[in-house]
């Protein structure tokens, strides 16, 4: 049983080898496996056996949660934490703490050293309250309000340090904060991981992103710098991430700032966790160490009245004295303006000064009215010079900013508020004409007589309060004379009574060289007192004569050049005639001496027999007088620059007429428009002639009339044109009826009781005959004169109804232009000269070839007897008839002796028909007055010749006797 | 004193069939990157080394022989890039947090994104018309048709068992078209037909030779299957159809010990390994 102490060895071996065999069989594997598969060290052959294997050396020491066993998972092969952990830096491992960092025992180290079981445990972290297990991410404590960070960076306390608050209603959480795995604690404060993070992190000291540029202090605020790092402008933000002096780093250094690249940053003034004050300043501000270590210039601000320790109860907008937080603190808060002012994009600078400036309490007689012209600020000037100019979202550090090309101008670009300098005027503006450095072009003024006798710009400006416009000292229309005057300083250079009109609204547009001023005129617009110019009279615009600057408005005025008015042989056109100041005359402005009564004189002042247009003077005018309207009030009063334009020959022939030749009269005589329809319009026949090229009134008018009656003219006119064969050949008219004299013509126009050409026609009216307009047919017009005549319309001899033709009523027999000079009574047809003119038209019908050859005498009358009346004086006149067809004592019994060719009968019953047969009654016989005529000389026989005469039934026998019809009355009376 | 002798010779004899074989392999060089450049896996064409960088999303570019940076090429922006494999002149990278699939020409000019049903790729492999994907925390092994990209076939299951993985992370497929997929937590190597079907599984739980600890890298060359061991920190060998333990990688008959070797590439007589916790990777030459 016993075993011999030789074969011990031998059992030893043998139960060694099937140790070493078979030793997972004393464990068991996989229940080991879930725990060892993290700690390594727990493998049976390290645990039980303290040795290694063939492959693998003994783990002595832990490694259980070690970087590298992490990390054997987390690098995707299980858990993806590559990039999160181990792409970047992260929280110190494998490092002691340092000796003045307590680390609380729920906290291993290993080896003393940090290692992530110092923070982690895969067992699931203790007592979690408010945060998930995800979150935890098996920490092991919770840390959703940094209280893990905590456990160990005690130190942290004692100083100032970043608040652990909400961010302010300015500031939100930025997309960058989010991506870089940045936290906030509960309510949303800030915690250690707003800004830091043990893995991944971005930046130095395991932040979530860099120092440099302010990247993360841009994170959260956003109010200060935007998401390009850049800060903002526009809120009084201290600049950040732009290069600066390394003067200016060391000294800041040495005070504990720091800098990134010469950069400034957020941290060169503030500390996140080692503040001295709750700003976390790096040093106390209360006088103003930390910002005059670098802005070393503004240290004269101190004791001036903008040091405003000085004001006692002044707080800025945070409710924080100067006393406390320095003279700067006034005016510039910790990332803004001190003073309230609207969060938006402007000139904020101006803002702020105005902010003290318009409150008299605080600034006394430098307290800026808003409701008076003061300088503008907030306008782009292209140049300013030496003063400094801002950008349009002004912050006060803009001038440290150079390469912004800052172009707006601001209370700061003439006064430096930290400066010592009267009124805080930079030293630049102690120049009078400090304005021109900014007014460049108005630089002339120097030397000009506007600056002599120590005018300077604020000798007619005001730069603040003023209460006109442009800053003026008095109002515009009023400031030029206030020196030009007859007691004033410019005397010599007075405008006089009679100058240009100023202060009046022009309502058409003028050059842009020129200005108004409230759409007004005034001295200014035609002077700009900064610009001598070559003349040295200030005129706004250098031109080469003084006639380019009258026609720069007076535009209209162009025409007068080259005209006969310009005189080339003399200089300075305009002037001739006029005088801007100092003139002879307030109308026109005359620079003749005239004694100017009305305005014909203005013309008069040349066109007289002694002026300079002698020889082209008028005689007799277009009537004067006035126009009226409808309402009779004068519409114009007529003179000669009613028709005429001084300034433009151009039109109506080089005339100076106002309007082209053609429709010039029609301006007024609009009721001699039609005339353009007429044949007269000359345009119609303006090819017939070479004369009547482009007339057409003056053919016939000649308004100055050169001293002849208008009436003269007007025979002379018609017949001027109508006697010319080579205008109307055949046509012209040789005969008319001109002349004639009628009292009964008393509504038609006649010349001295004569007959005219005007009596029948009107010249300018557009109809066939030129008839006035109220008369339709020709007839019309021979009845308004010829009364008597009218009758014609109701008898046979109305030749309308025979021809059809209602115009033929008179014209059947009559024309009133180109008779026969033998006819009478306008007798159209040609008459033999040596036959009885009475008989030869009546015949002409009356016969058997003729229109009334049912009716045709075949028997002519009465013999052809000399004849003495002893009784009626007047009345042979009236019955009978020479030879040629006058009316004589003399003269013959003929047709018309008996009969009156227009009228049928004394009753205006009759219709006509055709071929009446008439009666004693009728028939177109004089009865009444026949009778008395014939019993003359027929004494008793008088009605027995004229029964037989007159009575079908006597007549018709003897008459149809052809045999007999030779026999004359008296022939067969006597054979009787 | 027989018995002493005895005992040694027992002894001699025990350790001999326990005696290491180690396969020898010589360092050409090693190629260190930066704290803040992660690499996540290696290819060699055509003499070339190719190196993922994932945080950047870079391919760097090394001659195979001398180890010289021939170029960087950035491929776009992506997150979390984690393996990639060149097949039929195209490039298939794989996206884990993304679970996509991005092809780029030989040229790495990008051709076509294609979202893929894992949760987390990890890794891939080509065998004839068809692709491989490891899908690490979906826990399977997806098989895609080339052509179409249509997914065919998958064996999936969270497990101890055969078919089932905890965590699988590499994949490789040898000539045949058998599949090898190593596993992370089960440490171990399955081994599939080209149809998915279980074939073999090769290494288990431990820290002795043939076992496993945390196995993540494989690689095939020949008979021969290398899988890494990102904490023990060696190389093992298997035969790949037996799943016999074959050795070590050594140096000069000596363990080679690495801190975290991750993925490895074999390429003629070149052997790649990326160690990335130390961010390097070497080049060896087998002897």
């Amino acid at each position: 049983m016993f075993i011999s102490s030789n074969k011990i060895p031998i059992l030893f071996c043998i139960f060694l080898l099937f140790c070493l065999s078979k030793s997972y069989s004393f464990t068991g594997q996989e229940s080991a496996k879930e725990c060892a598969i993290c700690h390594y060290e727990w493998m049976d052959s390290f645990i039980y056996e303290l040795k290694g294997t063939e492959i693998v050396d003994y783990q002595k020491d832990r490694i259980v949660a070690n970087e590298r066993m992490c990390f054997s998972c987390h690098d995707g092969s299980v858990a993806d934490s590559r990039l999160r952990v181990w792409a970047n830096d992260m929280h110190k491992v494998g490092i002691k703490p340092p000796s003045n960092m307590k680390i609380p025992n729920e906290l291993p180290l290993e080896n003393g050293e940090i290692q992530c079981r110092t923070c982690h445990t895969a067992h699931g972290t203790k007592d979690i309250n408010k945060g998930d297990i995800g979150r935890s991410v098996f920490l092991r404590v919770e840390n959703t309000n940094s209280q893990l960070c905590k456990m160990c960076h005690s130190d942290k306390k004692g100083h100032y340090n970043h608040p652990e608050s909400k961010l302010n209603s300015k500031m939100s959480v930025s997309r960058q904060l989010v991506e870089n795995k940045g936290k906030l604690g509960d309510d949303e404060k800030i915690i250690c991981e707003s800004c830091h993070t043990p893995h991944g992190p971005k930046g130095k000291k395991i932040l979530l992103g860099k120092i440099g540029n302010s990247e993360i202090c841009s994170f959260c605020h956003t109010d200060k710098l935007d998401s390009k790092k850049q800060y903002k402008k526009g809120v009084l933000n201290h600049p950040v991430n732009i290069p600066t002096d390394n003067t200016m780093i060391s000294e800041v250094e040495s005070l504990g700032g720091k800098f990134e690249d010469g950069r400034i940053i957020c941290l060169s003034c503030h500390n996140t966790h080692k503040g001295i004050n709750k700003e976390l300043l790096i040093v106390d501000n209360k006088d103003d160490k930390l910002c005059l270590t670098c802005h070393k210039n503004k240290v004269s601000v101190k004791n001036t009245s903008h040091d405003l320790k000085k004001k006692k109860g002044f707080k800025n907008m945070f409710g924080q004295t100067p006393d406390k937080y320095g003279t700067c603190s006034a005016c510039h808060g910790p990332h803004g303006w001190g003073v309230n002012l609207p969060n938006i994009d402007t000139d904020l600078l101006s803002k702020a000064c105005l902010s003290c400036h318009k409150e008299a309490d605080i600034v006394g007689e430098k307290r800026i009215f808003k409701d008076r012209f003061n300088h503008p600020v907030s306008v782009e000037v292209k140049n300013s010079q030496d003063l400094p100019l801002f950008t349009k979202s002004i912050n006060y550090f803009s001038e440290m900013n150079k390469e912004n090309n800052d172009k707006f101008i601001n209370c700061a670009t003439c006064h430096d508020s930290h400066g010592k300098e009267k009124n805080f005027l930079r030293a630049e503006v102690k120049n009078d004409f400090i304005c021109l450095k900014c007014h460049d072009n108005k630089k002339d003024i120097l030397g000009s007589k506007h600056s002599l006798n120590d005018i300077t710009c604020l000798s007619c400006h005001n730069i603040h309060n003023s209460e006109n416009k442009y800053l003026l000292k008095r109002d515009i229309k009023d400031i030029c004379v206030d020196c030009h005057n007859k007691n004033g300083v410019a005397k010599q250079f007075i405008p006089g009574e009679n100058s240009h009109p100023v202060n009046k609204i022009v309502h058409d547009v003028i050059p842009d060289n020129f200005k108004l001023y409230d759409s007004k005129i005034q001295c200014a617009t035609c002077h700009d007192p900064h610009q001598p110019g070559k003349n040295k009279k200030f005129l706004r615009i250098n031109f080469s004569n003084k006639d380019d600057f009258c026609i720069s408005c007076h535009i209209e005025k162009n025409g007068i050049f080259n005209s006969k008015h310009h005189d080339q042989k003399k200089k300075g056109l305009c002037e001739n005639c006029h005088v801007v100041h100092n003139s002879f005359s307030n109308k026109y402005l005359m620079s003749i001496k005239w004694d100017y009564n009305n305005d014909n004189d203005y013309c008069e002042v040349c066109h007289n027999t002694n002026g300079v247009a002698k020889n082209n003077i008028v005689k007799v005018l277009h009537p004067f007088g006035t126009i009226k309207d409808k309402k009779n009030a004068i519409k114009e009063n007529l003179s000669c620059i009613s028709c005429h334009d001084p300034h433009s020959q151009q039109k109506g022939k080089n005339r100076f007429l106002k309007y082209e030749e053609d429709s010039f009269c029609f301006q007024c005589h609009k009721d001699k428009k039609e005339f353009l329809d007429s044949p007269h319009n000359s345009t119609h026949f303006r090819d017939m002639s070479g004369k009547f090229k482009k007339e057409n009134c003056y053919l016939c008018h000649d308004i100055h009339k050169r001293g002849e009656t208008e009436d003269a003219v007007l025979i002379r006119t018609c017949e001027s044109c109508h006697s010319d064969k080579n205008i109307f050949g055949n046509n012209i008219i040789k005969t008319s009826h001109i002349g004639m004299k009628d009292e009964k013509i008393k509504d038609f126009y006649t010349h001295n009781g004569e007959v005219v050409c005007k009596t029948c026609h009107e010249p300018h009216i557009n109809n066939k005959y030129l008839f006035p307009s109220n008369i339709l047919k020709s007839y019309q017009l021979c009845i308004s004169c010829h009364q008597k005549e009218k009758d014609v319309l109701y008898s046979e001899h109305n030749m309308s109804l025979i021809f059809k033709d209602k115009d033929s009523v008179c014209d059947a027999c009559h024309t009133v232009h180109n008779y026969s000079e033998n006819n009478k009574y306008f007798y159209k047809k040609d008459v033999d000269a040596n036959k009885d003119f009475v008989k030869e038209i009546c015949l002409g019908c009356h016969s058997e070839n003729g229109i009334a050859k049912t009716k045709a005498i075949n028997i002519y009358g009465h013999p052809e007897i000399p004849m003495t009346f002893k009784l009626e004086k007047d009345l042979p006149n009236k019955f009978l008839f020479k030879k040629n067809g006058e009316k004589s004592l003399t003269g013959n019994i003929t047709c018309a002796t008996c009969h009156d060719v227009h009228k049928w009968s004394e009753s205006h019953d009759y219709k006509v028909t055709e071929n009446t047969e008439g009666n004693v009654l009728n028939s177109f016989l004089k009865y009444k007055g026949i009778i008395t005529f014939c019993s003359t000389c027929h004494g008793e026989e008088t009605m027995l010749r004229y029964k037989y005469y007159h009575t079908d039934k006597l007549r018709k026998e003897k008459y149809n006797d052809k045999k007999k019809r030779k026999k004359t009355f008296m022939e067969l009376l006597i054979g009787n | 004193m027989r018995v002493l002798v005895y005992i040694f010779f027992i002894f001699f004899t025990v350790f001999k069939a326990f005696a290491l074989n180690t396969v020898n392999v010589e360092k050409q060089y090693e190629i260190r990157f930066n704290k803040d450049e992660f690499i996540t896996d290696i290819e060699v064409v055509d003499s070339v080394l190719y190196v993922l960088e994932s945080n950047k999303d870079n391919v760097l570019i090394y001659n195979l022989y001398d180890g010289r940076l021939k170029g960087k090429k950035f491929i776009g922006n992506f997150h979390s890039l984690i393996s990639f494999k060149y097949f039929k002149s195209d490039w298939y990278v794989l996206s884990a947090n993304e679970s996509s699939l991005v092809m780029f020409d030989s040229n790495w000019n990008h051709l076509k994104t294609v979202k893929i049903d894992a949760k987390d790729p990890t890794g891939i492999a080509f065998y004839e018309d068809f692709m491989f994907i490891v899908d690490n925390d979906g826990q399977k092994v997806m098989k895609y048709k080339l052509k179409n990209l249509k997914l065919t076939q998958q064996v999936k299951g969270f497990g101890f068992n055969k078919n089932q993985f905890r965590y699988p992370f590499d994949i490789k497929v040898d000539e045949k078209g058998d599949i090898y997929v190593s596993e992370v937590i089960n440490t171990r190597v399955q081994k599939f037909n080209t149809s998915l079907k279980y074939v073999d599984t090769i290494g288990e739980w431990g820290i002795k030779k043939g076992q496993l600890y945390r196995p993540k890298g494989i690689e095939i060359q020949g008979q021969n299957l290398f899988v890494t061991d990102s904490i023990m920190g060696v190389i093992q060998i298997f035969d790949k159809n037996s799943g016999k333990f074959l050795g070590v990688l050594g140096e000069n008959d000596k363990i080679l010990r690495l801190k975290s070797p991750y993925r490895l590439k074999v390429y003629n007589n070149f052997l790649c390994i990326l160690d990335n916790f130390e961010k390097v990777v070497y080049v060896y030459k087998f002897k």
